[in-house]
């Protein structure tokens, strides 16, 4: 089962909070998910993950905290 | 019926009269076919005095040997005839066609273990005639039913049955139903056509009174058995076996199909048929599409059943059974008879093909296996020996027939004719798909094993049958895992309505905002206790406010994480609060972890405090001093709250740090695949969505919470928020390892109301302290499987505490989904893990995303407000388990794939299988397999390592590591234990590892985990080779074995079967084995023991199956409520009862009890004490009554004293049959026999005593004379001493023929004389069913009820069964009295249905 798996074709989706996954290549994207231009095997969709999410905080949460933070250091 | 004596009726046998009629006969036959111009192709031939069985045929008889008496190879056809009927033309008719076809007058019998077939002479059929017309119109039609049902039911009796019946009912004067019933060993689908046909033209002549116009026969089905031998010889045969050698070449698959019982040892046969009629349009669009692909019709269907079972099984490699019609000569189509084949098609569907594509496989499959259907598939088994197995069908275990033409009952002048569906209650298979045409399109039957599966799951696959057809039909084109199975309904329950969970809960508020708005509400309530202390809410508010302003200092805010090393304590939960309302987030660091685990965390959480407590402290400095060298982030600050409680004493006034619910609460570490351990990072909301508005359990401010779980263990989150966000108390645990005994003892002296418990702790607290839980109102247990005896026996216990089974994975915290526990727990199943608690969805899917059927295990796939944001630092391993939401109106939602194999049960809760990989829980905590392996393997002397859980009772589970040494000697277990536990926690280390040479690899080269050894029979295991017998039974049993399969020298740990052993094989070896041993196994033991070994176990031990207590299942299968039958005086003989068996029916399940000095043990000296025991014995089968109770002669007593004692002890007996049983020690003996009643029963009795007697052999009967005479005058003699003390001796002579017994035998009647001698019945208020013959002159004179009517209060039922005392289990009067007691039985069944309720079994 697990080499069926390997086998399968991925392709690299990002949601709107710019936090990343992997989903089959030849299916239609979930609601909310959209293609971040890499397809590949598991692991090099994987691999390419690990380049580009360098931030694993939801991107409406980095906003708001960077916005407190802001009102934090002008108080 | 008629009842024959088991001996076969040979031709040998046949009167002079008879065999001159089968000489004229079959003589008659011959010239009738030489007079015929075509020669045809299978001759005629003279035939010997043994007529052999054709190869299908002999696989039926054998089939019929294992399990005689069963009416699963009955095929019938039943037509309703509306119009005026000729009863006479339509018997006569049927007598002409029992002419015609020499194969309606065949019986089959077993010379010397192999089956030949006898053609009767001149054999009549009487028209069996059943009126129903009196019925009242609306009960007319049921009645029909059962009546149908009832005839398709009958066995026949292969050795002397006339395999053919007909039954007539009457529904009115011009309507009637012709039912024809034929044993498939002489029949087939194809022969109820030609019977019709023929019934058609004869019943036409017999009727208008003109000659019968159809042409004799030129063969007979005995030519083609004959033939069919000579022809599959030599080069022919090996050209078929060739191609099914290699078309079945490799390992079989066993399909796995998802059943909702689990599968028996032994399959039975029992089965029902669901039905479906499929829309004409989808018919004709089916046949279209396989008219533009090329196919024949066959083909598209059997490539969309082989879709079905792969998408239910998910295996590629599939198996399916089909049959052809075997008649490929033309003078086979006229002829009555067993032709039809079956064939195995094997369907390839691996790399997820289309369905175009599948069906081009299929074809050519499909093609070559027509051009090679004349191997008989019993040779074919014969020849592949596939492995066998009771519980399933060799070979494919799903059967698939296409009826192209409907089963034309011919016409019947003046007569309408329609056909009626009966339901044989019967199934071959696993599934049988059977698809007919018909005017309105494809009519789909299922016919199902009722062992395996419910009604509701067979329909729900008839329609996902239908779905995946018109999905076919729309689009062949699409990869076979994108087609559809479920109906649109089913769909939107699964996916929406099982999952509106959605409460109304705070699920923008945080913790510490939670928290607080508690503090206010109440904050003079107790918070937080510890032994004899006790902080306030207000109190703990502001320690907690203190801790949090320093750490605001040292840097922690929103997603900060602080390390925190404590044991329980009050400081402790002070820390988990004051780093939450600073905005941070905690990590346990456990103080048991190995160091280089610790440091991991350190750096990877980069936590800039660590708090700790004194104790630790020094071992922290180190840690953190180690720490330093040589990195690039900040060294944390060790921080004591209570010891440097200056420089934490703050303002009390708490921070305000702006976090928001999506910002971290704490990070859990757990296991991870690389060796690794991954941090979980939970949220505010997560935690908020675990404890407030939820619905698996209640949470006010009166609940008391034990907190107990270490911090590290996401089961904490509960203990401690629960309480603390609801204004309950939480009660912290003193720290370090408790006994079972403290912990009953806090929880009592606390009331503790909530409690959350590890499956493990749960089965300890079971077994050991169970009432120290009866003051919780919840207790929840899970982390594990539950086991059901242990949740049984709390639900029993804590009548008033809701017991719920959590389930969940830390990703989604805490808990994913809940069951509350009642009654009646599952049976055969693991305790479901229930429904998605509030606010969270669940989804089984497939490994292509798709929602599975209900039934159907998938792996579990959870969302909602839960889940864990993400692992930390780890972008990749996060992408990977938590993947796009594709069912949710959310965008950009996850869901966690959690790893575990689970499925929806019917009622919307779900069970949980397994792991999806080789991750285990062991005491909870989740460990994958692989790290283990992967540390394991960084010791030097470790060449390869493997890590297995073993154990089946849930919570008994144990790491196992397997290890191949890179040097001899290998290391020792100590040292690699000690080598684990510097980098793995303790949970981690193996409790056993085991040396090997090498890992057993399969056929792939793959290590084959199967095939390990056990810890404990590791050194026996490479022995395996060759044995030779090692005493004088394994001796004998092997040169017998040497002599049936021709092979030299047989080891007696050779599997029969391995050996070439094949069915037929089998029955000759067991004749033998009769014949030497004078024991006769039944057949089916030699599945279960297919070695020398084995066997010679069996025979020795004289049970009827191998078993280590006094209990031997004799029959153990059926639904029906067991009996339990007590031995005789001789102790063991229960193949008396196991005679009874066969004819109590397949689902009547018969035990007996075997004496214990059968197995060398001391016998019981008392009839009280044997009876204790045998209850004992009894309830490890059945715990609860009502009981069926039997037993013969002595037994009887002892059955007696079982109900007696049962009923003492409040359990109800529904049957006590005595069988051919006195009771000791009462008076009845002692009625004046001068009365006349006396005598003149003494006369009718001694009639059938000397009528009995004249049936023994003369030895018997000198025998049997001497010792009667003995016996008499020992009773004269005692009669008239009565003041004769002491003890009297036993003489056995007297009773029994002491030279027919073996010594152990001897000795138990000699025990059990004695025991029976002092055994003084007591009054039992119950009922006693007593069967006795009338070949007792005195006895029965004497009383007609034994003398069992002083003692049963509850009455005495007489049931008079044919034979003598000693002959009551012999052919023909076991049948007789197995029919009697059958019947007893089913009242007794029904009554109990009344009193009792059906839920009382």
């Amino acid at each position: 089962m697990d080499e069926n798996e390997d086998k399968m074709t991925y392709k690299v989706v990002v949601n709107h909070e710019e936090q990343y996954s992997i989903w089959p290549a030849d299916r239609a994207n979930a609601p909310g998910w959209r293609d971040a231009g890499k397809t590949g095997n598991k692991p090099e969709c994987l691999e390419y993950i690990k380049t580009v999410w360098t931030d694993m905080r939801p991107l409406s949460l980095r906003r708001k905290m960077a916005e407190a933070g802001g009102r934090e250091h002008v108080a | 019926m008629t009842v024959r004596n088991e001996l076969p009726l040979s031709r040998r046998e046949l009167s002079d009269s008879q065999k001159a009629l089968l000489e004229k006969r079959l003589q008659g036959a011959l010239n009738a076919a030489a007079k015929r111009c075509e020669r045809p192709a299978i001759p005629h031939r003279a035939q010997g005095e043994n007529l052999p069985l054709s190869y299908a045929q002999q696989r039926l008889w054998f089939l019929d040997r294992l399990e005689p008496g069963s009416s699963v190879y009955n095929l019938c056809q039943a037509v309703r005839l509306t119009g005026a009927l000729n009863l006479t033309a339509l018997e006569r008719s049927l007598n002409e066609i029992i002419r015609r076809h020499e194969v309606l007058r065949a019986n089959f019998i077993a010379s010397d273990g192999n089956p030949v077939q006898t053609i009767g002479g001149n054999r009549t059929l009487k028209l069996q005639v059943t009126d129903l017309s009196r019925v009242p119109g609306g009960r007319r039609e049921e009645e029909l039913r059962l009546a149908l049902e009832a005839e398709a039911r009958k066995p026949f009796d292969l050795s002397a049955n006339l395999l053919l019946r007909a039954l007539l009912i009457q529904l009115e004067a011009n309507e009637h139903v012709l039912q024809i019933t034929m044993h498939h060993i002489v029949s087939d689908g194809w022969s109820i056509g030609v019977l019709f046909r023929e019934l058609a033209a004869l019943y036409d002549s017999f009727r208008s009174g003109t000659p019968p116009a159809l042409p004799e026969l030129p063969i007979q089905y005995t030519d083609y058995a004959l033939w069919e031998r000579d022809s599959l010889r030599g080069a022919a045969l090996e050209r078929q076996l060739a191609y099914w050698r290699k078309q079945l070449s490799g390992t079989l698959p066993i399909l796995d199909l998802p059943t909702d019982r689990p599968r028996p040892a032994v399959q039975s046969l029992r089965g029902a048929t669901e039905t479906l009629q499929l829309p004409p349009a989808l018919t004709q669009a089916l046949k279209n599409l396989s008219r533009q692909e090329g196919v024949t019709f066959f083909m598209t269907l059997l490539a969309a059943l082989q879709t079905l079972l792969h998408r239910y099984t998910r295996q590629e490699d599939i198996l399916v059974g089909s049959v052809v019609a075997g008649r490929n000569q033309l003078d086979l189509e006229n002829l009555i008879g067993f032709f039809v084949n079956t064939l195995v098609f094997r369907g390839d569907l691996a790399g997820n093909p289309t369905f175009r594509g599948l069906l081009r496989r299929v074809r050519e499959d499909a093609l070559s296996a027509f051009a090679h259907q004349d191997l008989p598939f019993e040779k074919l088994v014969q020849e592949l020996q596939p492995e066998r197995t009771l519980s399933r069908n060799p070979l494919f275990q799903v059967m698939f027939v296409l009826q192209n033409a409907p089963m034309a009952p011919g016409q019947l002048p003046e007569l309408q004719l329609q056909p009626i569906d009966v339901d044989c209650g019967t199934a071959k298979f696993d599934l049988t798909l059977s698809l007919m045409e018909t005017p309105q399109g494809l009519r789909a039957a299922l016919e199902y094993n009722l062992d395996l599966f419910e009604r509701e799951t067979i329909a729900r696959m008839l329609g996902h049958f239908q779905t995946l057809l018109e999905a076919i039909a729309a689009d062949p084109g699409q990869p076979l895992s994108n087609l559809p199975l479920l109906k649109m309904a089913e769909r939107r329950q699964l996916l929406l309505e099982w999952n509106n969970t959605s409460t109304d809960y705070p699920r923008n508020k945080t913790i510490p905002q939670l928290f607080e708005e508690q503090v206010a509400r109440t904050p003079d309530a107790v918070a937080v206790e510890f032994t004899n202390r006790q902080w306030t809410y207000r109190e703990l508010d502001a320690r907690a406010n203190q801790l949090a302003n320093f750490l605001r200092e040292h840097g922690v805010g929103p997603d900060v994480l602080v390390g925190i090393c404590m044991e329980r304590s009050l400081e402790m939960v002070v820390a988990l609060v004051g780093i939450l309302k600073a905005g941070g987030a905690y990590v346990s660091l456990d103080p048991t972890y190995p160091k280089e685990r610790l440091a991991f965390m350190l750096e990877d959480t980069r936590t800039p405090v660590l708090l700790t407590q004194e104790r630790l402290r020094t071992a922290m400095n180190e840690l953190v001093g180690a720490a330093r060298s040589g990195t690039t982030w900040r060294i944390p600050l060790v921080v004591c709250p209570e010891s440097d409680r200056e420089s934490v004493a703050q303002s009390t006034t708490g921070p305000s740090p702006g976090v928001r619910p999506d910002n971290l609460a704490y990070v859990s570490y757990t296991s991870g695949s690389t060796g690794r351990p991954k941090g979980v990072c939970v949220t505010h909301r997560g935690v908020v969505r675990l404890v407030k508005g939820t619905d698996f359990a209640r949470f006010d401010a009166g609940d008391v919470f034990l907190q107990f779980a270490p911090v590290a263990f996401d089961a904490s989150t509960l203990e401690i928020w629960g309480p603390l966000l609801n204004g309950g108390r939480l009660v912290v645990f003193p720290p370090g390892a408790p006994s079972l005994t403290e912990l009953g003892e806090v929880i009592q002296k606390h009331k503790i109301t909530t409690l959350w418990l590890t499956a493990g702790l749960f089965h300890q607290i079971v077994e050991e302290q169970l009432d120290c839980l009866k003051g919780v109102r919840q207790l929840l247990a899970g982390g594990d499987v539950l086991s059901v005896p242990h949740v049984a026996r709390a639900l029993e216990k804590l009548g008033r505490t809701h017991l719920i089974n959590g389930y969940g994975p830390t990703e989604n915290t805490t808990f994913t989904c809940c069951h509350r526990i009642s009654p009646p727990l599952p049976e055969d199943r693991s305790i479901p893990i229930g429904r998605p608690v509030a606010n969270t969805q669940v989804y089984v899917l497939d490994r292509h995303l798709q929602p599975v059927p209900i039934g159907v295990p998938g792996e579990l796939y959870v969302g909602g407000d839960g889940l864990a944001r993400n692992y930390l630092n780890r972008p990749e391993l996060t992408a990977e388990k938590f993947v796009p939401h594709p069912f949710t109106n959310e965008p950009g939602a996850c869901l966690y794939r959690t790893g575990d194999r689970t499925r929806w049960l019917a009622d919307g809760s779900i069970e949980f299988l397994g792991r999806m990989d080789r991750q285990v829980k062991i005491h909870g905590f989740r460990i994958e397999l692989e790290a283990v392996e992967t540390v394991l393997s960084q010791h030097p002397a470790v060449k390869e390592a493997l890590a297995v859980a073993q154990g089946d009772r849930p919570g008994e589970k144990r790491l196992v590591a397997y290890v191949v040494a890179t040097q001899q000697p290998a290391p020792a277990p100590g040292e690699l234990r000690h080598f684990l536990r510097q980098k793995l926690p303790d949970y981690m280390v193996p409790s056993a590892f085991v040396f090997l040479g090498a890992f057993p690899l399969n056929a792939n080269g793959k290590v084959d985990r199967q095939a390990l050894p056990d810890p404990d029979s590791s050194r026996t295991a490479p022995e395996l080779d060759f044995t030779a017998p090692r005493d004088e039974v394994e001796a004998e049993l092997a040169a017998l074995w040497e002599k049936v399969l021709g092979v030299h020298p047989i080891g007696i740990r050779d599997n029969f079967f391995e050996l070439g052993g094949h069915s037929m094989l089998g029955v000759r070896l067991f004749a033998q084995m009769e014949k030497h041993f004078g024991k006769k196994l039944p057949l089916a033991s030699l599945f279960q023991a297919p070695t020398v070994e084995q066997l010679a176990a069996l025979l020795r031990e004289k049970k009827v199956l191998g078993s280590c207590s006094s209990l031997v299942s004799i029959q153990p299968k059926g639904i029906k409520p067991p009996i339990f039958f007590v031995h005789g005086a001789g102790g063991g003989n229960l193949w008396t009862y196991a005679n009874l068996a066969p004819h109590l029916g397949p689902s009547q399940p018969v035990y007996g009890l075997e004496s214990r000095g059968m197995r060398g043990l001391a016998e019981f000296t008392r009839i009280e004490d044997m009876a204790a025991h045998y209850i004992e014995e009894i309830r490890t089968v059945q715990p609860r009554g009502p009981y069926y109770l039997g037993g013969y002669c002595l037994g009887g007593n002892v059955a007696y004293e079982i109900a007696r004692q049962l009923h003492e002890q409040g359990e109800p007996v529904a049957l006590l049959a005595l069988l051919e049983s006195t009771p000791a020690n009462t008076s009845y003996e002692r009625v004046p026999w001068w009365r006349p009643r006396f005598l003149f029963d003494f006369t009718i009795n001694a009639v059938h005593w000397l009528n009995s007697f004249a049936d023994l052999d003369p030895a018997e009967r000198r025998s049997f004379v001497r010792r009667k005479f003995r016996a008499l005058m020992k009773k004269l003699r005692q009669r008239f001493s009565r003041n004769n003390a002491g003890p009297a001796t036993i003489d056995l002579e007297e009773v029994i023929d002491v030279s027919q017994f073996p010594e152990i035998e001897l000795k138990l009647w000699e025990a059990h004389m004695r025991a029976i001698r002092d055994y003084v019945p007591k009054p039992y208020p119950g009922r006693v069913t007593l069967f006795r013959t009338r070949g007792q002159p005195f006895l029965c004179s004497f009383d007609a009820q034994y003398g069992w009517g002083e003692l049963a209060a509850g009455g005495v039922e007489v049931i008079l069964i044919p034979g003598s005392h000693e002959k009551i289990f012999v052919e023909p009067h076991a049948r007789m009295l197995a029919t009697k007691l059958s019947a007893c039985l089913n009242e007794a069944q029904a009554r109990t249905k009344n009193e009792f309720g059906p839920g009382s079994l």
